[in-house]
């Protein structure tokens, strides 16, 4: 199916939940059927085709397919789950807009405005955490930061892609050293990196818990891939010397690694904790920065595919135990995991997905972004950091085994419970009774068995939540493989004259490009889908950029070159 | 040099600094939608034409929608940190040295004029973004920087994409449409288009 049918959907679908705010059954129902729907494309996309708009185009690639199906499934499952546990849905518009944003900046060869479309989802997007607004001006003022964040990481990003948009051209070592720290700042500053993480973890606690896995997964972690994909094609193929100044990006990020540690040791609200876990699992982006490496940008993609996925789940998790117990505070929850042991395992599974166990993808991925970055030692030492955080969750998990308390003797449990048996109506003469009062009485049964089990359900979405980013770390998708595949560009390539008249043979538009693999292999490929037809509106073509052989193009680091071939 | 980037850089500048010195609202929104009406012609070849209406149609949505919320409250700001001529005065300070520094830069592709039109424009940008406390000037301040960053971006790789250009038409309607949003939620909550103090801690707000 076309990528245009999947923005279609999307953006249909968040303007229609927006505007069906006042009704909030009618905009859950189509918060569910929109996102629905976008899993069925997703799924059903064609990777391998170009879309042409105009003369730009959009390439369906392996990863943005798998990218596009995971955060599809993953914004139906939050949106379902806010749902059983609130009744109300708050974050529908801002998911919908988020998924048609990366499907275009995802896709689109020109980087720099594959960037511009995210940086417009996260301003809008980031209205959502002044939803709650009427509870004081604090909200406010974090939404307003969230907002001077994404202009200074959009205009810092542009600053830094200016210097070297296309790949391939010689440049003085001032300048790739210019370029490569204005970006490194831009991405640190995206991602949330320790000392600029608090707009960051403020966002975590203000905004709503089903739309920080927006604000800080899917968002960054969209804008951190395409900013790691001018950082392969531009840089890495100059192999250029950069003094100690990667030093710089990689001691932030082992900083943050450690010193989110600690905030997640020492905080009591599972909320900060929320915060300081996706502003840790950003810091493995910067990292990637300072490893100057194609291997790492490789295992960073990877890694930023599941980053999202992992919060989401956590994200639900936290937003089960607040709604089912009233309190967000691992000392209040004493007895938790008596009430509600499939939370518990969606918690546990989560925490496999986001730390991974050997043999895992995500555990690869931080292990070797790490250690190209760091070194083998400092790179260790990172990691252990990381998991330090264990420890808390470790409490937590310790506090729900207690003897119940007296908060979470209040709450909601999964205990499954069944609504009161039907009424014995009969029909007019003794008989059956109509089918159609019949059918009523099951439906309002079934209404009745849903809210009674909301907590549970919702435990199970949580579960389910939690298996994606697992089942993704074993294999299934073959991430790896297609986050090995080649990075459609060119970027922010400047256009022809107005006199040059586009041409209708397929050459003199493709770029050549180096893509990184899984080996840190080179590979020169065209990648822009020929030339633009001559028509105006959208096609859809066989993208060339997984088929023609290599031509001309610099070669990155690596102990072999050649042809990288795709998924 | 191209004269219609120079004038398009020149009064782009002027709107910038103007943008920073005024504390009425509703000029300062007017003094925006100019600088983004005039930051597209910065470019030697100019774009397209289509690319110039939507840049066209993106300045004019993002003027009007600063605007929407002076109507609910008083159009008076505040005098920002240290005056609004002294940093109207970097603005244009900011011109002469893009202007200067345009010719002697070795990667430059595009026009002196577009280094000089971004770094003014970014300048009064940032100052606006880094120290305003009310949502229009939010609003300036974000679109100023971004238009600011895109004209750098020109400056050093040429005139940017059909598909950049599409995308930062986009990107503005939508920072203009999230200040101005920030603004009405500022009226709504204190009567004024200022934010308010900054709270350190959030313990409670969630």
């Amino acid at each position: 199916m076309s990528l245009v049918l999947f923005l279609v959907l999307a953006l249909t679908g968040a303007v229609v939940t927006l505007a069906t705010a006042r009704w909030p059954a009618a905009r859950g129902t189509l918060a569910l059927l929109a996102s629905a729907a976008c899993v069925v494309v997703a799924y059903r996309l064609d990777a391998g085709t170009a879309v042409h708009l105009g003369d730009g185009s959009l390439v369906v690639t392996h990863y943005l397919r798998l990218w596009l199906l995971c955060a599809s499934a993953a914004i139906l499952l939050l949106v379902l789950a806010g749902l059983l546990l609130s009744g109300r849905e708050r974050i529908a518009p801002a998911a919908l807009l988020t998924l048609a944003a990366s499907a275009v900046g995802l896709a689109a060869p020109d980087l720099a405005a594959g960037l511009l479309v995210l940086c417009g989802a996260a301003a809008v997007a980031g209205l959502v955490a002044a939803g709650r607004v009427a509870e004081g001006s604090p909200t406010l003022r974090v939404a307003v930061d969230a907002l001077r964040v994404t202009v200074v990481f959009a205009a810092l990003g542009l600053l830094g892609v200016a210097w070297a948009v296309e790949p391939g051209v010689s440049l003085e070592p001032t300048t790739v050293t210019v370029a490569y720290l204005l970006v490194a700042a831009a991405l640190a500053l995206r991602v949330g990196s320790v000392p600029l993480h608090l707009p960051a973890a403020r966002l975590a606690v203000s905004a709503p818990r089903g739309a920080v896995p927006l604000l800080l997964g899917w968002l960054p972690a969209a804008a951190a891939v395409v900013l790691l994909a001018w950082f392969s094609v531009t840089v890495l193929p100059l192999q250029p010397d950069l003094g100690w100044w990667p030093a710089l990006p990689t001691a932030l990020a082992l900083l943050t690694l450690a010193a989110t540690s600690i905030a997640i040791l020492v905080q009591d609200d599972l909320g900060h904790v929320l915060g300081y876990m996706a502003i840790q699992g950003g810091a493995f982006a910067l990292l990637t920065m300072g490893a100057l490496d194609a291997a790492a940008a490789v295992e960073a993609r990877t890694w930023l595919l599941i980053l999202p996925l992992t919060l989401a789940a956590l994200a639900t998790v936290v937003l089960l135990i607040e709604r089912a117990f009233g309190s967000g505070r691992a000392v209040e929850l004493r007895g938790w995991i008596r009430r509600a042991p499939a939370t518990a395992g969606a918690l546990v599974l989560a925490l496999v997905a986001t730390y991974g166990l050997p043999g895992m993808a995500q555990f690869t991925a931080r292990q070797r972004i790490a250690e190209l970055a760091a070194g083998r030692p400092l790179g260790l030492v990172g990691l252990l950091a990381a998991a330090l955080a264990l420890l808390a969750w470790a409490r937590v998990a310790w506090i729900g085994l207690q003897p119940v308390g007296a908060i979470v003797h209040e709450g909601a449990g999964e205990r499954p419970a069944l609504p009161p048996g039907p009424d014995q109506a009969s029909g007019p003469a003794g008989g059956p009774p109509p089918i159609a009062p019949r059918l009523l009485g099951l439906l309002a049964r079934g209404r009745l068995a849903i809210e009674l089990n909301r907590v549970g359900l919702a435990a199970l979405v949580a579960l389910a939540l939690a298996l994606l980013p697992v089942a993704l770390g074993i294999g299934a998708g073959h991430l790896a493989d297609a986050a090995a595949e080649p990075i459609p560009t060119p970027i922010a390539t400047p256009s022809s004259s107005p006199s040059s008249s586009p041409s209708p043979s397929p050459s003199p538009s493709v770029s050549p490009s180096v893509e990184p693999t899984a080996e840190p292999t080179a590979s020169s490929e065209p990648t822009s889908s020929g030339s633009p037809g001559p028509s105006g509106g959208p096609s859809e073509t066989p993208s060339p950029s997984s088929a023609a052989p290599s031509s001309v193009a610099p070669s990155p680091p690596g102990p072999s070159t050649g042809p990288s071939v795709g998924p | 040099m191209s004269l219609v980037a120079l004038a398009a850089a020149l009064v782009a500048t002027i709107g910038a600094a103007f943008a920073v010195r005024t504390t009425d609202a509703r000029l300062a929104a007017l003094a925006t939608s100019l600088c983004l009406l005039m930051a597209p012609l910065v470019a030697d070849p100019l774009p397209d034409p289509l690319v110039l209406a939507i840049r066209l149609v993106a300045a004019i949505v993002a003027g009007y929608l600063l605007l929407l919320p002076v109507r609910r409250a008083a159009p008076l700001l505040g005098a920002l940190r240290l005056g609004g001529t002294a940093e109207a005065g970097f603005v244009v300070a900011a011109f002469a040295v893009g202007l200067l520094a345009g010719p002697v830069a070795s990667q430059a592709q595009g026009p002196a004029t577009a280094l000089a039109g971004g770094f003014a424009l970014l300048l009064a940008g940032l100052d606006l973004l880094a120290f305003v406390e009310d949502g229009v000037r939010l609003g300036t301040g974000a679109t100023l920087t971004l238009s600011g960053a895109a004209l750098v971006l020109s400056a050093f790789a040429g005139t940017p994409s059909n598909a950049f250009q599409a995308g930062l038409g986009l990107l503005l309607v939508a920072v203009a449409a999230a200040a101005a949003w920030l603004a009405l939620l500022a009226i709504g909550t204190r009567g004024e288009l200022r934010f308010g103090a900054r709270h350190r801690d959030l313990r409670d707000v969630g």
